[in-house]
């Protein structure tokens, strides 16, 4: 594969990765903590780091 | 005939990436190659012995505007098989053409004399197919060196070798298929029974219009503009210099979208379509 491909492939694989930590992250938000810029931060990690929470999310229930 | 009647003209195309780079036929199967289709249509039925072989076939499971999936389907195995497919692929999908050719000739009635198993008009037919890939690959690809034509032009053959068209009916060279095709591009006539074939096509007549209105205007655009001057004048249709420089400006766009596109994505429809055969082939069941 060419770089460009490599690009493509990995920008195809991380929308929808992101599109569920963005859905992810407005329904289950409540629990992230914080104010101001840090609270971006967080909502930032969330969507990025979403599956681990949800995991550690569905251990706690 | 000159080649600027009979090809079309591209001024404005993506830069060439990798012009030492060995080319096939093979790279050019990308979906997006498929907006040509319905030009491709036209060219080969721009032959009067093609055009009434197909207008008036009595094969009804390959006609397309009585079963137009299916007909996408087979068209586009036929080229998947012929460039991609191994020597058992295209001996099992000659076989199966070669049952439905056999019920095309003419009648005492038809206008014109044909026969579907007529090596001259198969290679036609072959000639456009391989037009029709060389102008979508170097529209997404960039123009190709004069080695990488020929690289091209040789690895295509089996567009025709698939069915009864022999290697020695290729013109050797690219540039002596040049003469072929301005030489062949003379005998093109389509008279008014073909063209309400070719413009029902074009309408979209044959499939549902609640899919087909919204598409009808871009396959118009993208057929007309895959069309060279000597058939847009033969099916009476217009193009103009604004219509040209949108038609090269969106190749612009999709070719550079295509760059990042991984072959899978581009190349993947059409080994669907040849897993398919092969399951077909294997489970006995009907190719055409």
């Amino acid at each position: 594969m060419t770089i460009a491909e490599w690009i493509g492939t990995a920008i195809i694989l991380a929308v929808p990765y992101l599109l569920v930590g963005m859905v992810w992250t407005a329904i289950a938000g409540d629990q992230l903590g914080w104010h101001g810029p840090a609270r971006i931060v967080s909502i930032l990690v969330s969507i990025a780091t979403w599956p681990v929470l949800l995991v550690s999310a569905v251990c706690t229930i | 005939m000159t080649l600027e009647d009979c090809r079309i003209t591209v001024r404005r195309r993506t830069a060439r990436w990798d012009p030492d780079e060995s080319v096939t036929a093979a790279d050019a199967m990308d979906f997006w190659s498929f907006a040509a289709g319905a030009a491709n249509v036209i060219m080969q039925l721009a032959r009067p012995g093609v055009g009434y072989g197909v207008v008036e076939s009595k094969v009804d499971s390959g006609n397309l505007l009585k079963h137009p999936w299916k007909r996408a389907r087979t068209t586009f195995q036929y080229l998947a098989v012929a460039i991609i497919g191994t020597a058992e692929d295209r001996a099992a999908f000659r076989e199966a053409v070669n049952g439905a050719h056999r019920q095309v000739k003419s009648t005492p009635d038809s206008p014109v004399r044909y026969n579907a198993f007529d090596r001259d008009m198969q290679m036609w037919v072959a000639a456009c197919l391989f037009v029709g890939l060389e102008d979508t690959y170097q529209l997404l690809r960039g123009e190709m060196t004069v080695e990488q034509s020929e690289q091209f032009y040789r690895s295509a053959w089996t567009l025709g070798t698939t069915l009864q068209v022999t290697e020695d009916q290729w013109p050797p060279t690219r540039a002596d298929f040049d003469d072929y095709w301005a030489t062949a591009c003379g005998q093109i006539d389509i008279d008014d029974r073909v063209r309400g074939y070719l413009l029902d096509l074009l309408n979209l007549h044959m499939i549902n219009p609640v899919l087909g209105l919204p598409f009808r205007p871009l396959l118009k655009f993208l057929t007309i503009g895959f069309l060279a001057p000597v058939f847009r004048h033969a099916m009476g249709v217009k193009w103009s210099d604004s219509k040209q420089w949108l038609f090269e400006s969106l190749f612009l766009v999709v070719a550079f979208a295509n760059r990042f596109l991984p072959v899978f994505i581009r190349q993947g429809g059409s080994y669907v379509l040849l897993a398919d055969v092969r399951r077909r082939v294997r489970r006995e069941r009907a190719l055409v």
